[in-house]
């Protein structure tokens, strides 16, 4: 049995992916031009630069969410940690077993997740879903009796018998991720896989997320959408233009997009409040407009602002009052403008 | 090491068997309602070049210069080439397949090599199956036409035990070189990540094979600078040393030439292939996909 401190350990990630060399050419897309270019313009050849500096670690039963806008770096993120793709500098240690040379190791332990636009390379449009199920469970040496049982929990058991071409974008994105969870893994890498979801299904797929986590597995979790499964992360790792600029809990990473005001008191009044009044009364960060007032603060102290203003403003001028906590998303909207 | 080997060897057949369920069920049953068809296509190919040989005299000149039936000449050539020159081509398609499956709609997404990598299947290995299962349908299209030939046409083979032999250990060597071309071929799209537009390797060769490999015609018949090009090709050993074996029973002094020459150039053409295209493998997972 290994002994290993932390599930997964970046260390100085960086990924160099090759500019497209054939951009430029006439004929941009055809084999002999490539070559040409391949063989004749080496020196010229340019990289880009997917990862930049990536350092953190997770431990077992880690949940880590990864966000990060479009291009930001979140998929080939995953890819290396599936041993799909090699790092161009840095150490990768999965298990406590170093990438490069343990690749069958670790692809054994891990199972990436996709979505239903990044995930349905495997399957044919023209045959059952079921047949499609058969197939590729053999070829990929997954547990047929185990697909079928995720496709009950993903409640798509009634199309088994359909073509999988005439599945709607929803039904089918669960057959694919019944097959891919279906793989034994110790480590479950989700590449925003439910992107075609309908809000049941991303309900159904959080009580599987949640089943992963008391199973104490590690996940790691790229999603333009943090919010539907808030709860379930202990983690996030932010992502911007390749380079990490957010590594912590989600209380940290909550506290430090909100600077400490991690809710807002939103109250409605009946008619205008004067101006004047309202800067008697010593308010946070607020937003006021004709009815409406929106006072930033920290959850905790919610109850303190709401009582200074009541001491100023009759009880009769309000029609309502409500303590939002605002969101992971918010907060990740509010690191991206902030930059 | 005994057991790593009938590992992998179970591994292969595994696999070889459901890329074949898989070519069964994704193709509506292929030997149901395709096979027939191709099999009635190359038929009536064979009965043309038949008819087109008695149109010409019914092949006494042939058979007076070369001392061979001229059918039998064309069907060794055809079947042979088309064991060739699908190494050199196929690889690289199906190599193609495996990674182009990962672009649709200008995105990026798992392609089918993912998924193999994903389920710790070898890349080669898959290539290995490919080519075992599509020699399965290769044999048995190239022994109909063989058995149409026999029965129909009246074509003889002299099937002795050396002339086997013979045969058997030119084709084998004709196969590890053109495999060697092929894997070439198919580094190439894994170097560039290119899909489109012609392959330079697999074009010539195919068009080297039609005219200056001895398929249709012996080489005698043609221009001087083109016999130059047979020279190269390791299709015209392979087909000179079979036909040599099975038609006119040559002895070993004859056929140890074109053997030696095929056994040279399998020996450069196959390693040189396999280290290229392992490269090639190793940098893809290295640089990663490239649009």
């Amino acid at each position: 049995m290994d002994i290993y401190e932390k599930t997964i350990e970046v260390i100085n990630l960086y990924k160099f992916y090759e500019y497209p060399i054939v951009s430029k050419l006439p004929g941009p897309y055809q084999l002999p031009s490539a070559i040409v270019k391949y063989f004749f313009e080496k020196q010229r050849r340019k990289y880009i630069t997917a990862l930049s500096n990536i350092n953190f670690t997770a431990d077992k039963h880690d949940c880590l969410l990864v966000l990060g806008p479009n291009g930001s770096g979140k998929t080939t993120l995953l890819k290396i940690l599936a041993g799909l793709m090699l790092p161009s500098k840095g150490t990768v240690k999965i298990l406590g077993r170093k990438l490069e040379e343990n690749l069958s190791f670790i692809r054994s332990k891990v199972a990436l997740i996709s979505s239903l636009t990044t995930g349905c390379a495997l399957f044919d449009p023209f045959i059952s879903v079921e047949q499609n199920l058969s197939l590729i469970s053999e070829l990929l040496r997954i547990d047929y009796n185990k697909v079928l049982e995720f496709i009950e929990l993903l409640e798509v058991d009634e199309y088994l018998s359909y073509k999988f071409g005439a599945l709607s974008t929803g039904t089918a994105a669960r057959v694919i991720l019944a097959l891919n969870l279906a793989k034994p893994a110790e480590i479950y890498l989700f590449d925003e896989p439910t992107e075609a979801l309908s809000p049941e299904g991303r309900e159904l797929f959080k009580r599987i997320l949640l089943k992963l986590k008391q199973d104490q597995k590690t996940v790691i979790y790229a999603t333009h959408h943090p919010q539907e499964l808030a709860d379930v992360f202990n983690k996030v790792l932010l992502l911007i233009n390749g380079k990490i600029v957010f590594n912590g809990t989600i209380q940290d990473f909550l506290n430090e997009a909100f600077k400490g005001k991690d809710a807002y008191i939103e109250i409605e009044f009946y008619k205008e409040i004067k101006d004047n009044i309202l800067e008697k009364i010593d308010l946070p960060e607020k937003d006021y407009t004709g009815t409406s007032l929106i006072i930033y603060t920290n959850i905790l102290k919610a109850h303190l602002y709401l009582n200074k203003l009541f001491s100023h403003i009759k009880v009769d001028y309000i029609k309502s009052v409500r303590i939002i906590p605002r969101s992971l998303e918010e907060a990740y909207l509010t690191y991206i403008r902030r930059r | 090491m005994f057991e790593e080997i009938t590992l992998k060897i179970k591994m292969l057949l595994c696999l070889i068997k459901v890329i074949g369920r898989r070519h069964f069920v994704t193709k509506y049953a292929y030997f149901m309602w395709v096979f027939p068809f191709e099999a009635i296509e190359l038929i009536v190919d064979l009965f043309l070049w038949f008819f087109f040989m008695q149109a010409l005299g019914g092949g006494t000149a042939f058979r007076a210069k070369y001392g061979i039936d001229p059918i039998a000449y064309l069907i060794t050539g055809i079947v042979v080439i088309r064991f060739l020159n699908y190494n050199v081509g196929n690889i690289y398609f199906i190599l193609k397949n495996l990674y182009y499956s990962g672009y649709i709609t200008a995105i990026q997404r798992l392609s089918i090599a993912d998924y193999l990598s994903l389920s710790n299947i070898s890349i080669g290995f898959w290539v290995l199956g490919q080519i075992i299962w599509d020699y399965t349908r290769i044999a048995i299209i190239s022994l109909l036409y063989i058995t149409v030939g026999y029965i129909a046409l009246g074509t003889s083979y002299s099937l002795t035990l050396s002339s086997f032999a013979y045969a058997l250990l030119a084709f084998a060597l004709g196969i590890a070189a053109t495999i060697g071309l092929g894997l070439i071929s198919a580094s190439i799209y894994l170097y560039t990540g290119v899909h489109r537009g012609t392959e330079p390797i697999q074009w010539t060769m195919k068009l080297l094979s039609k005219i200056a490999s001895g398929l249709y015609f012996p080489i005698d018949v043609l221009p001087e600078t083109l016999q130059y090009f047979s020279l190269l090709l390791p299709h015209t050993y392979t087909l000179k040393a079979i036909r040599e074996a099975l038609l006119l029973s040559a002895s070993t002094s004859i056929l140890v030439a074109d053997l030696c020459i095929l056994g040279i150039q399998a020996t450069v053409l196959a390693p040189l292939g396999y280290i290229l295209f392992t490269r090639a493998l190793f940098k893809r997972i290295k640089l990663g996909p490239r649009l």
